[in-house]
């Protein structure tokens, strides 16, 4: 068949389908008819191909073959229940299936934390090492009364930055993780250092009962939050360097399902932090209070990280 | 010739890798140049073609503008919700988290609900889909949009564009993290049909040699200018015409006014469509 009898033939259903593909159809009978536009340029790109029709005639259909099929198998529908699931129990079964990375991850983080800790309490040029002058004055300063002093609507500005802030933070700890794993490695030990210095300055200093009872609520969230984006993070530089066989593209692309549920667990997780922190933990309760509430915490976590999705397969 | 999945195909020379086998005998790196082939669920195959560094960079510019005006809204609001004394606090928030969305959604939530599309990718003809042709999932957008901070580092996306030259095709580190590729989608038009126009004379019928032969290539190439001579200046199509014109007249012996219309009576002699509606 000549190619322009091959067209003309041809040309009304594909004229067809090029105005489905650009105003998709709103009902079932429109996407009926769409399928049926598709699956026949579908055969024409077929008979196009093995007829040997010129270039120019295939890569139209290509494309427009192409179009229709995204449209057609377009972006699922993101489901509540999917996200829900995603969270409660996929999140959970994989940072348990990669607990060698989030092993590593408290141990790079907790590690320092300490050693800063301790060395800030036991020696004040420890603290003057780490933190500028300013910065201790500030720490003191701010931790000076039980009760954070916040004017009216602070709650929601603060509820905010700890979003930007600390989220922006994780996040670039995780994706840091493309230079084989070294971002997440010094972000883990340098917030370890810095957190760890501020409790053993404030402990040194007599202010420490101050600054518990402010994290008591927030940190078994936040402080996760930051060693998961860590163990994500680790797991990317790790599927670089280690490929089992694959490409190195291939390796990264592997893990990448993993890395996703992780990711969307250092949300969560830094979420309910940033919701916590901003609303609750300068809040006017008694330190008791917020001990119990921080211990509440600490249980919540550790039953969702532990205990999240098992039993299904 | 396995064409399925490329996943497959890089598993497989992951397996020729190991056996010490040069990978780069593998189909699709010989093939797929800056196409790549993908079969549907129809069994049928079609092509995309990759995008590179160039029109994705343009992409991404358009897009930036179009965050910046973004976030310069956002501040118009809340400096307006800030004469309200009781909402300033709440407004300074909303902005924060508007800035954390637009830092590490923008291009996620666009993707998704456009089908692999931003503003700047529309405006580009670019689409993202899977390695497969596939059009991608959520996990993916979001995956490969996070990693854009990487990509960018050292500065002005040093790392993105050495692991897109580095790979077959052309993804940077968030596209092999999520699994993506970004395709350009041409919006090609099937060419007009072939017109002997005028139709041949009867006085250019007799001045003809009996029999013109054209080669295969020959007569595709003049079948393709003369598709294509309606969107053709006269002049330009002389000029075209003047590649071809001179030496194939003198070969078969077309004598015409212009070389165009050498072109067009050597090609329907041949054809023989010298004869048709006259």
């Amino acid at each position: 068949m000549d190619r322009d009898t091959f067209v003309s033939t041809r040309r009304a259903r594909w004229d067809a389908l090029t105005k489905w593909v650009e105003r998709p159809p709103a009902d079932a009978a429109g996407w009926t008819e769409l399928a049926r536009l598709y699956r026949g340029v579908c055969t024409d790109l077929a008979s196009a191909r093995s007829m040997g029709q010129p270039d120019d005639v295939c890569s139209y259909l290509d494309e427009l073959a192409g179009r229709a099929h995204n449209l057609m198998y377009g972006a699922r529908r993101v489901s509540g229940l999917g996200i829900i699931s995603l969270i409660a129990s996929e999140f959970p079964r994989e940072l348990r299936k990669q607990w060698a990375f989030f092993l590593l991850a408290n141990v790079l983080f907790y590690g320092p934390f300490i050693v800063g800790a301790v060395g800030a309490y036991l020696d004040p040029g420890f603290a003057a090492s780490v933190m500028s002058e300013a910065g201790m004055a500030q720490l003191e300063d701010m931790y000076a009364s039980p009760n954070l002093a916040r004017g009216g609507g602070e709650d929601a500005t603060m509820a905010g930055f700890y979003v930007f802030n600390n989220i922006g933070i994780a996040f670039r700890c995780f994706v840091t993780g493309a230079l084989v794993g070294l971002g997440p490695m010094y972000v883990l030990v340098f917030n370890g250092v810095s957190i760890g210095t501020a409790f053993g300055h404030l402990g040194s200093a007599g202010l420490l009962p101050n600054l518990l009872a402010f994290t008591a609520g927030h940190s078994a969230w936040e402080l996760t939050g930051i060693v998961v984006s860590g163990t994500a993070g680790m797991r990317m530089g790790w599927s670089m360097v280690v490929t089992e066989g694959r490409t190195r593209a291939a390796s990264m692309r592997a893990a990448g399902p993993g890395l996703f549920r992780l990711v969307v667990g250092t949300f969560v997780l830094l979420a309910m932090a940033a919701l916590i922190e901003g609303f609750w933990s300068a809040g006017p309760m008694p330190p008791l209070g917020k001990y119990i509430f921080g211990l509440l915490q600490i249980g919540i976590v550790t039953a969702w990280l532990a205990f999240g999705g098992r039993g299904q397969s | 010739m396995e064409w399925r999945s490329f996943h497959k195909n890089d598993e497989l020379i992951g397996c020729l890798r190991a056996q010490h086998v040069r990978p780069h005998h593998i189909v699709w790196v010989q093939h797929l140049d800056t196409t790549a082939l993908v079969e549907t669920p129809e069994r049928v195959h079609f092509r995309y073609r990759l995008a590179g560094p160039g029109p994705r960079a343009v992409a991404w510019f358009i897009d930036v503008v179009i965050r910046v005006v973004l976030v310069g809204v956002v501040i118009a609001f809340v400096s307006l919700l800030s004469i309200i004394p009781t909402l300033a606090g709440a407004g300074m928030g909303l902005l924060l988290l508007w800035l954390f969305f637009l830092d590490w959604g923008y291009g996620a939530a666009f993707e998704i609900g456009l089908q692999g599309r931003t503003p700047g990718k529309m405006a580009m003809g670019l689409r993202v889909v899977r390695a497969d042709g596939s059009p991608g999932r959520v996990p993916d957008f979001v995956l490969r949009n996070m990693m854009r901070g990487v990509d960018f580092l050292p500065g002005i996306f040093g790392i993105g564009v050495a692991v897109m030259w580095w790979d077959p095709r052309m993804r940077r580190l968030g596209d092999l993290v999520g699994g993506t590729v970004v395709v350009r989608e041409d919006r090609s038009q099937v060419l007009g049909t072939v017109a002997i126009d005028p139709p041949v004379s009867e006085e250019e019928r007799r001045n003809m040699p009996g029999r013109v032969v054209l080669g295969r290539d020959e007569t595709a190439i003049i079948e393709t200018f003369l598709r294509r001579r309606r969107r053709l200046s006269d002049e330009r199509a002389e000029e075209l015409a003047l590649l071809l014109g001179p030496a194939l007249s003198e070969r078969t012996g077309v004598q015409a006014p212009s070389w165009e219309r050498v072109l067009t009576l050597a090609y329907a002699r041949a054809t023989g469509r010298d004869r048709e509606a006259d």
